[in-house]
């Protein structure tokens, strides 16, 4: 068979389909709605105050206190998409936030294709319905939700926040907040309402990153001392070097460590397969690089997951792949890698914020 | 300084324009795919619509058709749109005319259209890449994310299943 006659049936064939002189009612507004992008660039009030090492960091404080409203949605396009990665882009070559956007990780491009929040607001953990807690850098509030329907509610007005993680049923968030090297762990129900301390700061201490496990019984979150001999400025603002890997029951008892051999790094928060079975930490390699690791949730045991170095990792709906954020260059990126360790690839978005949380769901964008 | 800034928007108009600029042929390429007109329509959307949300990264516009090709590839296979596919082609099937009923040119393009879907999902995105958007092994290596030895043994055994149909038809 000669190629040229496969091409001249498959073009008889596509003849079938008669030239288009239209465009279907509705498809260009719903276009333009996809298409809508928040500048990543806009200005904030608040600044980052420091960007520590190359992951950088997200203790940020405020400039002027008491101006601005909360910010809340600039736009409300709903995507279409499976499933999406959230992620904050970087300004000043991801020292900085600047918006939050959503990739297709299958998308070619990857996107970006919404924005829901201001910019400088930075996303942390979303509810299958919807509601997404964020710390929003400006105006009222350390911690707040945005619902689906466009309202935000504050939920936290006072101190840093290091991390928020909903119940499986989005009922409550486990979150923490204080300041740096004196942090405890909280749960609020998700109205506000019966705000509680599920791990104190005994002394000067990390309990920080908080990440709910998928059957909502046990909490992981990342716990060390904040303050020891040979622990500088650096180490006492990253709360580095002697964090470890540690759990407790969503009711506050069984206080545990999970993987002593780990060392994970500091604002980089745990995540649970969906599966419940394996928890992804970004921790330090033998040789003191940042890279992803896999700890077996039942045996404590550990694996590194990634070839390159990088944090914030985050599973697939299916547990079949994570996402992570790694500096390639000048630059922050979202990299993809099966579950396995295989195929570790770029996602190609825009340059993102060193230290943004992402937020890997199926969840309306709002 | 406003955290509220206006969004950038991208104008309806050229939105329309591109539309209209790749419809058509887009249109053809996903009816290959799935043997449908119907469904080739509906995914052409969707693409457009996946990608028309990212148009102020694409570097330049003369790349959107080639990202709107990958996306209409991407979508036919998702399993909900396999599962279409599959549904539409055992319900045509169904109320198939019998070949020798139609006229010599509807007959071939029959013919053509369901030795296509006959094929797997790969070798036949393989075959239409190849044959109908002039795609090199190694572009369409890109698009279908495998090696481009593949792409051949696709592409070879695509034709081998196609040789009846179109030395005899033809």
């Amino acid at each position: 068979m000669d190629d040229q006659r496969l091409r001249e049936r498959l073009n008889r064939l596509a003849d079938d389909v008669r030239p288009i002189g239209s465009v279907p009612e509705g498809l260009i507004p719903r276009a333009r709605r996809r298409s809508v992008l928040v500048p990543a660039f806009a200005a904030l009030a608040l600044v980052a105050i420091a960007v520590v090492a190359s992951a950088g960091v997200r203790e940020l404080v405020r400039s002027d206190p008491g101006t601005p409203a909360v910010p809340g949605p600039v736009t409300g396009p709903v995507a279409e998409v499976e499933d999406h990665i959230t992620v904050v882009l970087g300004r000043d070559g991801g020292a900085l936030p600047g918006a939050a956007a959503a990739f297709d990780p299958d998308g070619e491009p990857a996107g970006p294709f919404m924005v829901a929040l201001a910019p400088g607001s930075v996303p942390l953990d979303r509810t299958a319905d919807g509601r997404l807690a964020f710390t929003p850098l400006e105006g009222g509030g350390v911690l707040s939700v945005f619902g689906p329907d466009g309202e935000v509610t504050q939920l936290v007005q006072d101190g840093s926040i290091y991390g928020a993680s909903w119940s499986p049923d989005g009922t409550r968030l486990a979150y923490a907040v204080g300041s740096f090297g004196d942090t405890t762990i909280r749960v609020v129900n998700a109205d506000g309402s019966n705000d509680t301390v599920l791990v104190a700061s005994e002394t000067a201490e990390w309990n920080a990153e908080p990440s709910w496990s998928p059957d909502g019984a046990t909490i992981a979150f990342l716990r060390g001392e904040a303050d020891f001999p040979g622990c500088d400025e650096v180490c006492r603002f990253v709360g580095d070097r002697r964090l470890e890997l540690w759990a407790v029951n969503a009711g506050g008892t069984g206080l545990r460590p999970l993987a002593p051999s780990l060392r994970p790094r500091g604002y980089h928060a745990p995540a649970w397969s969906p599966d419940g079975s394996r928890i992804a930490v970004a921790a330090y390699t033998p040789q003191d690089d940042i890279a992803v690791y896999v700890v077996d949730a039942a045996s404590g045991q550990t694996s590194r997951l990634t070839r390159r170095g990088g944090g914030a990792p985050v599973w697939s709906p299916e547990g079949d792949r994570l996402a992570f954020v790694a500096q390639d260059g000048p630059r922050f990126q979202v990299y993809l890698v099966n579950a396995d360790g295989g195929d570790e690839r770029e996602l190609l978005t825009p340059p993102v914020w060193s230290a943004s949380v992402l937020i890997w769901d199926r969840a309306p964008l709002a | 300084m406003d955290a509220m800034a206006e969004p950038v928007r991208v104008e309806g108009g050229l939105l329309e324009q591109l539309y209209l600029r790749h419809a058509t042929e887009a249109v053809r390429f996903a009816y290959l795919l799935t043997g449908d007109r119907a469904l080739a329509e509906d995914l052409v959307q969707d693409a457009f619509l996946r990608v028309s949300g990212r148009l102020l990264y694409l570097r330049d516009e003369g790349a959107f058709y080639g990202y709107l090709r990958r996306a209409i590839v991407n979508l036919s296979r998702s399993s909900g749109r396999r599962r279409q596919v599959e549904r539409r082609y055992l319900e045509r099937t169904a109320a198939e005319v019998p070949l020798a009923s139609l006229d010599p040119d509807t007959a071939e393009r029959e013919a053509m259209r369901v030795a296509l879907l006959e094929l797997s999902e790969r070798q036949r995105a393989a075959i239409v890449l190849r044959f109908y958007e002039d795609l090199s092994e190694a572009q369409i290596a890109e698009v279908l994310r495998c090696r481009p030895g593949t792409v051949k043994s696709l592409i070879s055994r695509g034709v081998e299943a196609l040789r009846d149909v179109v030395t005899i038809e033809g």
